[in-house]
């Protein structure tokens, strides 16, 4: 029933192929030339990920008067002080010379100051300048170098597969995927000696949301499955600034940070700058935390902008300035037919980053024997809140650790079961042979709703509770949900998968925010709205079983 | 709201059959092409396959053609491509999966050709100055999203399936172009030959449809001139004199690519007459204009999409006719025989106060 399915057998398996993925293979081809490698994508190589849709830029302390301490620190504090501390410090340090190999190396190409230094540019929540960018559409410059880097190495790619489930030997050691073709609609099992999950995070469970379609938290619902350790999963980011365009797509897309950056303005439907009542310091400029809850409060007062939003007003900086320091912003507005440069724009908190994941170490290692986590998809760089900037800086900075020491850590190469490719397999095509089931687009929609209203940025006991209940008997119903039975390229197929995974880590969010009774970054329990460090500066740990347990953050590496 | 026709072109795999399907779908002043396709998907007929990742014109998987012209679906408003039919077909030059969805291998195959990867350069270093100039000029087309658009918009990748194309040749001309590398030679050896740069004949077709206003066709021209450079300063590898011909192509190309749009009047829609197509005019640059029903006009280019050169207006067949491969068009520019695979390009036309006038590029 399940069809013959292709057996690969490879050396090491990188389930992922932006920023994380494809510097983790090219640094571990470099250290190992021999090494056979496999990168899975699961959308276009080279497109899909969110490396791609980095905008604003990278953080990293380059320039002679901020430090790395300096950005240590600020990346400390945007976290509210539950970051794992050598994870955090491994980002910051190793930021510069990333940035440097990816100009020298890869023949990326950053903004410029007239005497040649990078250019760096003003971000919130810091106490420096230090985010390089290529214009405002940095990822781009990014994944286009590291594209033709990972061609030039020529590993294995099997783009447009996605991974159903990891694989696993009697002792729980990880040894490969199960993946789906998704144009032929065959299944290809990948034996490995080590597996990387580098497929980013991607919230798309909110009803707005910034991601690009493709991500469905596939990573961290895989290792879940597979017996990894989470923690911090509360925690999901809200960029303050997704364009609104009314029913359209494009809703919940990032306008950048660098707008807030450079002075931009936030006003709510009475024309009041209202962070002023909020962060009266920091003001727009304050981290997305704070700004997202901000206008998410606003609009809930009945205070917001006549579609739900707040508007951005950028104008009185000059239409010239935000010309040519906004490109890609101006252009995307004025197709949708908005002027960003001359008028306020109206906007929306958007989902946008999940800073909880795979419990990992300095040296990538998840707590599963043979698995390795880097970028979205692993936990504790970012604490409660992540900087803007700090994204694209940990997928490469981790991808390159990964990169490096993988291939030293490498195991044998351990047999595979075909009794679980094939139960791995019949789950996958479940669906296709039920009739009468109701739509996965329907349900998606309602988990949208329900996760934007009871789980997302602000929060209560009771309402999460409501939601656990919810989410279980979406669970039901996407079981029960049928599909059109034909297998290549089955779009409708392939959301049922996005759901089941969707659903999963929805239910991780909500179990972790229930668990964390206090307000920190940018988890907000309007019944426990203060943050509470007797009993909560700690992490939030889901292991198997939905297990949850605190333990304190980890000041030092164990 | 109102309410649009989508004409899609299906092709299911599994059957290896192509045909057309028709969805009428609302849309309001914010709807863009790809909101169409999702709600087709979401509600009416699941089956449908397209392609679309960022949704905002950074990953480039949305590409259709979409009523002839290729363009991001994503950044594309309904509103604004004035009709109430739509028509969609996948990408031109790359193979189908289903439906709108294609299989992007022959333009990365063409990519990889070309040695794209950064080599850092070793030993010598450049100028200064001369770094920087060279920076600017490689500066505006570095940004390509690999969106497929230029592939899939080239009449000689059409003619030549081997040709390299303008998103492989642009990125060797940015990558022979950036001052840090030292593998520019050997990309230039890559590119010079019949498959390669001199393939192109300045069509420009890939810079007037590219989304993210980069010149692939300038790209390619200078590619053609540093291979004439090479060559003039290395005089024992060609003779001289070739090589001053092909400047002068060279430099006349460059020229054609770098040629201004503007609108052209074209006289009062009375004088135009509905049965037949009237040539209109300005600095070389020409158009067929003729009235439709009612007080429309549409205005057709005179480049046979075969190879460029002028076609002529037969009125009594009612065809245009190329003289320079016996290419033949229907009176809706669709080609009928001939080498030529794709329609005449049409130019946007509008009436001020009475008077047609038509956007000549």
């Amino acid at each position: 029933m399940i069809g013959t399915y292709e057996v690969v057998e490879t050396d090491l398996l990188i389930l992922g192929g932006g920023g994380a993925g494809l510097l983790a293979a090219i640094h571990a081809h470099d250290n190992a030339p021999d090494l056979d490698i496999t990168v899975v994508v699961k959308a276009l190589f080279g497109k899909g990920g969110c490396t791609r849709l980095v905008q604003g830029g990278y953080n990293a302390a380059l320039d002679a008067a901020d430090s790395v301490e300096r950005h240590f620190e600020d990346t400390i504090k945007a976290g509210s002080f539950i970051n794992d501390r050598e994870l955090a410090w491994l980002l910051v340090s190793r930021a510069p010379a990333v940035v440097d190999e990816l100009e020298k190396r890869h023949g990326c190409y950053f903004d410029r100051h007239p005497d040649g230094r990078i250019h760096q540019k003003a971000f919130a929540g810091q106490s420096f300048d230090r985010t390089v960018h290529k214009g405002d559409l940095t990822g781009i410059e990014i994944m286009n170098r590291l594209t033709e880097q990972v061609f030039k190495r020529a590993p294995r790619i099997l783009e447009e597969h996605r991974a159903l489930d990891l694989l696993t030997d009697s002792n729980g050691s990880v040894c490969g995927a199960v993946l789906l073709d998704i144009r032929t609609g065959r299944f290809v099992a990948v034996n490995a000696r080590a597996t990387l999950l580098a497929t980013g995070g991607g919230p798309n469970m909110y009803r707005i949301a910034a991601a690009a379609a493709d991500k469905a938290c596939d990573g961290i619902a895989i290792g879940y499955r597979a017996g990894a350790e989470l923690m911090d999963m509360e925690m999901v980011q809200f960029h303050p600034t997704g364009l609104i365009a009314a029913d359209s797509r494009m809703t919940g897309t990032v306008l950048e940070e660098g707008l807030r950056g450079a002075g931009g303005h936030l006003f709510n439907g009475r024309g009041e700058r209202f962070m002023e009542r909020y962060d009266a310091v920091r003001l727009e400029r304050s981290t997305r935390d704070v700004v997202a809850r901000s206008s998410y409060l606003e609009i809930r007062a009945g205070r917001g902008s006549p579609n739900n939003g707040v508007f951005i007003d950028v104008s009185h900086l000059g239409a010239e300035f935000v010309i040519r320091n906004f490109p890609g912003m101006v252009k995307r507005c004025s197709d949708m037919g908005f002027d960003l440069a001359r008028k306020p724009v109206e906007v929306s908190p958007t989902a946008h980053f999940i800073m909880g994941g795979l419990c990992m170490d300095t040296e990538t290692r998840s707590r599963l024997d043979g698995l390795f986590v880097a970028g979205e998809d692993a936990g504790g760089v970012h604490g409660a809140n992540r900087l803007g900037g700090n994204g694209v800086a940990e997928s490469t900075v981790f991808g390159c650790v990964a990169g490096d020491t993988i291939p030293s850590l490498i195991s044998r190469l351990r047999k595979v079961s075909d009794a679980q490719i094939e139960q791995i397999a019949m789950e996958a095509l479940a669906p296709l042979t039920r009739n009468g089931g109701e739509s996965v687009f329907e349900i998606k929609a309602e988990m949208q709703n329900l996760m934007w209203d009871k789980v997302g940025l602000v929060r209560n006991g009771p309402d999460l509770q409501a939601a656990m209940g919810e989410l279980e008997s979406l669970t039901e119903r996407l079981e029960r949900a049928s599909i059109r039975s034909f297998r290549k390229y089955n779009l409708e197929w392939q959301e049922y998968l996005n759901l089941k995974n969707f659903l999963l880590v929805s239910r991780l969010v909500a179990l972790s925010a229930l668990a964390r009774e206090d307000s920190r970054g940018s988890h907000y329990r309007s019944d426990f709205p203060g943050a509470n460090d007797e009993r909560f500066l700690k992490n939030v740990y889901i292991g198997p079983g939905q297990k949850v347990e605190l333990r304190p953050v980890r000041e030092r590496h164990s | 709201m109102e309410t649009v026709t989508l004409r899609i072109a299906r092709h299911d795999p599994e059957t290896k059959t192509s045909s057309w399907a028709e969805y009428r779908v609302e849309v309001r002043e914010k709807t863009t092409v790809l909101d169409c396709l999702d709600r087709i998907q979401r509600t009416e007929d699941s089956s449908l396959g397209f392609r679309y990742a960022c949704r905002v014109g950074m990953c480039g998987s949305c590409a259709m053609v979409v009523n002839g012209r290729d363009r991001w679906t994503c950044r594309t408003l309904v509103r604004d491509l004035k009709a109430h039919r739509i028509t969609l077909e996948p990408l031109r030059n790359m193979p189908v999966i289903r439906d709108l969805a294609v299989d992007f291998k022959p333009l990365w195959q063409k990519y990889r050709q070309i040695q794209p990867a950064f080599e850092p350069a070793r030993g010598e270093r450049v100028m200064k100055a001369e770094a920087r100039r060279r920076r600017e000029r490689i500066e505006p087309n570095l940004q390509c999203i690999s969106c497929g658009i230029c592939y899939s918009a080239c009449g000689y990748v059409a003619s030549d399936p081997q040709y390299l194309g303008p998103h492989a040749l642009n990125r060797a001309f940015t990558s022979i172009g950036d001052p840090r590398d030292g593998a520019g030679n050997e990309r230039l050896d890559i590119v010079d030959n019949e498959h390669g740069c001199w393939k192109c004949h300045v069509q420009t077709n890939c810079t007037e449809m590219c989304p993210m206003e980069l010149s692939p066709s300038a790209g390619i021209q200078h590619l053609k001139l540093a291979i004439l450079r090479r060559r003039m300063l290395n005089p024992t590898r060609r003779k001289f004199a070739y090589s001053m011909v092909g400047a002068a192509v060279a430099a006349v190309s460059a020229y054609v690519a770098y040629q201004p749009k503007e609108w052209v009047a074209a006289g009062p829609v009375e004088a135009l007459p509905s049965d037949n197509f009237t040539l209109i005019g300005k600095d070389g640059k020409r158009a067929y204009v003729r009235r439709l029903a009612g007080s429309e006009v549409e205005a057709v280019s005179q480049r046979c999409t075969h190879q460029g050169c002028r076609v002529i207006w037969n009125g009594p067949a009612q065809e245009f006719q190329c003289p320079c491969h016996r290419g033949l068009f229907d009176s809706a520019g669709v080609p009928i025989a001939g080498p030529p695979v794709r329609p005449l390009e049409r130019y946007p036309t509008r009436i001020v106060s009475g008077v047609v006038e038509v956007f000549l590029s």
